[in-house]
């Protein structure tokens, strides 16, 4: 933009930038070129000093005032000798001068290398703006440290970085380090040092002390820069906020390492810690413990309040189980985590004796057992503890784990809300229970179950009433196993539902087989499990077994526990009863042991009660008084049940029952349970009175 | 610095030096030839027409302020011819508006009535000399 009152000059002007195919405005005055400046944006002004009105230099304030058009590249035509106006031009920060009369010849050139250093320079301005740009979105600075003179430069994004006055700041790099986590000092003044020495540079990560309180990370480069002699002159560096991504990372490794409902190390970093205090007590010779936790009936909460109560309680438990061993001085914090599912464990070093591991369990037992508000329920908890001990119970963690484990096992089948330290014969029940439920699941196919007949006989006559079938398992491996022992592991899962089946239809074929003989019309009586009852199955299945045999179903007698109302009692209760419809008769077993509830015996269709053998057993003289006895055989004969005593061992005990009103018994005295190829050997004996005495194993 | 400043622009400015007895340094019109465009009016043509026909106002402006004894005025009118007269090469008559321009800004115009009159007549020379180089342009043209 020319901007002269003289028209001449103008016109002159005008020629040379045309000649230059630059494009420009002219103005009169002062006024006329501020009006034009509000809508074009010149590269350069060539600006005259007097001029009617507004002059030169007032156009010159004016422009360095305004944001948007300070930056124009100013060059002043000023007169001949008018050094004054020169000066205060210089002063104003007019880019350049030319004097007149102008020197058309050159005029041209200068004017193209004026607009090529200002291009430069806005070049150079761009490229600084978008450099401040990108460091203030990478959160990134630059410094520079003079070392001989120890002064330090920052760029803004650095002080934003640090959160310090400028003002206040010393600009020595003591006052840098200072600026630095105490933890970090030592690593950045060394580091320095050795980039000094070497000529080289570094990169680290540290963290900041902010007066701000808040932490702070920050990755600092540097390197040295040397004179031509490679004498260090000073280091050049930058520093960027990472403090989002060291956050991002802390989260990631919250989530690797720690449970998310409970916040709780997880299994991984437990494993990992648990591998470190291992080596440790191992080199120093010291003992540790393990605590393996489980929640009794955790899985019960969660299947009837839901699975959000059962976090909620869990986070609950968490906290407990933190407090027993923060407070204690066994303990060191934060050695509690979760496993997953509702077991958890700790850890106790520097154990001093084993009893101090019993403290902690004990503790956690107590605080676990409170019981714990959870929205709008109560709900009441208890936790099984087994303890291993290193170097006692095992050489490697994994063996502690297993170890601790099993022990917290064989505080579940102790009662629960108990803790049991590991003992090897523990070791050796499990692996025994492992191998007899491996070798379990192939006995129907193999063939191992092989059914025992025990008669149940009228206490006066002799005569036999009814056979027991009893189910014996003779395995190649484990040898004869007692029922008492794989029942309840068949009961554990669903093998009991096909051994039951197995018995079913094997018995259905017994009574089939005798009903060709003379020994046809005895009853025979099988053991169900409560978990077969409770299927709805069951009823169809034994009704197929009966019609594929052709066998009279008032052949077949049921006996159950009290205990098959525990689980499902409708479903339950449905099935007797079909079963009791198609003419099968149920016997209660045990009774006297159990809940012996009369509600229950109402509910049930029983037709047969058989009394326990811890009664029996009382009886040594045919006088003794016993009203227990008296009060059951009432109760059924009020009912109208049958009536059978078990385990009758002593002609004492036949006779006591006898004259009690108890007309039938079941027992060694009359005949241990025999194989089925016995049973026609059973009849002949008892036909001829000849009772065997023989003793041995089994009921 | 002042005066170091102004001896570089001395040496700077060749035209600086008043040629004497020739209304008109020719060379300075010369100079401007580089800048005329070929197909385009002559440069100098309009130069010398927009000299004249606005140097006659600023003329007549340092005569009034002279007669009213407005420094001021006389300084600005002197002012500009001086710049525009310098551009056409009359330098001996430019010399003397600088003259007239230092006088009006002091505003010590015992001297102005002289310095108007031989301004005057300076004037009138270039003026004829101008016409007459327009006409030879003209008639070069033709």
């Amino acid at each position: 933009m020319i901007v002269d009152d003289d028209p001449s000059i103008r016109l002159m002007l005008g020629s040379v930038l045309e000649s230059l195919d630059i494009s420009f405005e002219e103005a009169e005055n002062g006024e006329q070129a501020l009006l034009l400046l509000e809508n074009v944006l010149p590269d350069l002004l060539l600006l005259d000093v007097m001029m009617p009105g507004m002059d030169g230099f007032e156009v010159c304030t004016r422009l360095k005032e305004t944001p948007g058009i300070s930056e124009i590249p100013i060059m002043m035509m000023t007169g001949i000798d008018d050094v004054v106006s020169i000066q205060r031009a210089y002063d104003l920060g007019v880019t350049d001068f030319v004097v007149k009369p102008i020197p058309w010849a050159l005029i041209g050139y200068r004017i193209n290398f004026l607009m090529r250093a200002s291009n430069a320079f806005s070049s150079l301005k761009k490229n600084e703006k978008r450099l401040a740009q990108a460091q203030r979105l990478a959160g990134m600075g630059s410094w520079e440290w003079e070392i001989q003179s120890d002064k330090m430069w920052f760029s803004n994004e650095v002080q934003q970085i640090f959160h310090f006055d400028p003002l206040g700041f010393d600009s020595s790099f003591q006052a840098f380090i200072n600026a630095v986590h105490p933890v970090d000092r030592k690593l950045l003044l060394e580091a320095t040092s050795q980039a000094i020495a070497a000529n080289s540079s570094y990169s680290i990560d540290h963290q900041l002390l902010l007066n701000t309180g808040k932490p702070c990370f920050v990755h600092t480069e540097a390197s040295v820069i040397t004179d031509q002699h490679g004498v260090p002159l000073r280091l050049e560096g930058s520093i960027q906020d990472i403090t989002v991504r060291k956050e991002a990372e802390n989260q990631i490794h919250q989530l690797a390492y720690f449970d998310i409902l409970t916040g709780l190390p997880n299994r991984v970093l437990f494993l990992d810690h648990l591998k470190r205090i291992h080596s440790r007590h191992q080199a120093d010779h010291n003992r540790y413990a393990i605590l393996f936790m489980d929640i009794d009936g955790f899985k019960g909460i969660n299947d009837t309040l839901g699975h959000s109560v059962g976090d909620c309680l869990l986070q609950q438990l968490a906290l407990r189980m933190k407090e027993s061993v923060r407070s204690h001085e066994f303990a060191s914090a934060g050695t509690v985590a979760r496993l997953g599912g509702d077991e958890f464990v700790v850890i106790i070093e520097h154990l001093k004796n084993s009893d101090d591991a019993a403290i902690v369990a004990q503790r956690i037992i107590d605080n676990i057992s409170r019981p714990v508000q959870l929205e709008t329920t109560e709900v009441v908890v208890t936790a099984s503890v087994g303890i291993s001990i290193f170097p006692e119970d095992g050489q490697d963690p994994d063996i502690l784990i297993k170890h601790a484990d099993i022990a917290m096992y064989s505080a579940k089948e102790n009662g629960k809300n108990t803790f049991h330290y590991f003992g090897l014969t523990m070791h050796e029940t499990a692996t025994y229970k492992l191998d007899l439920e491996k070798e379990l699941r192939g006995a129907i196919t193999k063939e191992e179950f092989t059914m025992h007949y025990q008669p149940q006989v009228d206490l006066l006559t002799k005569r036999i009433l009814r056979l027991e079938a009893l189910i014996r398992w003779n395995n190649p491996k484990l040898g004869a196993v007692l029922p008492g022992v794989f029942i309840p592991i068949a009961e554990k899962n669903s093998l009991i539902c096909e051994i039951d089946r197995w018995v079913i239809r094997n018995v259905c074929r017994q009574i089939d087989l005798l009903q060709a003989t003379d020994m046809t019309g005895v009853q025979i009586a099988i053991n169900l499990s409560c978990r077969s009852l409770s299927r709805k199955d069951l009823a169809p299945f034994i009704r197929q077994e009966i019609d594929t045999y052709g066998i009279d179903p008032t052949l077949l007698q049921i006996e159950i526990t009290e205990g098959v109302l525990m689980l499902d009692a409708d479903t339950t209760i449905a099935t007797l009863n079909e079963l009791k419809q198609i003419g099968i008769s149920i016997a209660l077993d045990d009774f006297g042991t159990g809940y012996s509830s009369l509600q229950y015996l109402q509910s049930m269709p029983v037709d047969t009660l058989k009394i326990d053998r811890s009664f029996v057993k009382c009886i040594t003289d045919i006088n003794e008084r016993n009203p227990l006895i008296s009060v059951i055989i009432a109760l059924a004969e009020s009912l109208g049940l049958d009536i059978v005593a078990e385990g009758i061992e002593s002609e004492a005990q036949r006779n006591y029952f006898r004259i009690h009103g108890c007309l039938a018994g079941q027992g060694h005295l009359f005949s241990r349970p025999v194989p089925a190829n016995e049973i026609p050997a059973l009849f002949e004996t008892c036909r001829e009175g000849k009772i065997s005495r023989e003793t041995g194993t089994g009921e | 610095m002042t005066t170091h400043l102004r001896e570089t622009i001395k040496q700077d400015n060749p035209v600086y030096a008043e040629v004497a007895g020739n209304p008109i340094d020719w060379s300075v019109l010369d100079a401007l030839k580089v800048l005329q465009k070929p197909g385009k009016p002559d440069m100098r043509k309009k130069l010398l027409e927009t000299y004249l026909s606005s140097s006659q106002a600023l003329f007549e402006n340092a005569t009034a302020a002279v007669t009213t004894a407005d420094g001021g005025a006389l300084m600005k009118a002197a002012h500009s011819l001086k710049s525009s007269s310098f551009a056409v090469g009359a330098a001996t008559f430019g010399a003397t508006c600088f003259a007239l321009e230092k006088i009006g800004r002091a505003n010590t115009l015992i001297e102005a009535p002289a310095l108007l009159n031989r301004a005057k007549n300076e004037y009138s020379a270039v003026c004829s000399a101008l016409r007459a180089h327009l006409n030879e342009i003209e008639s070069d043209a033709v």
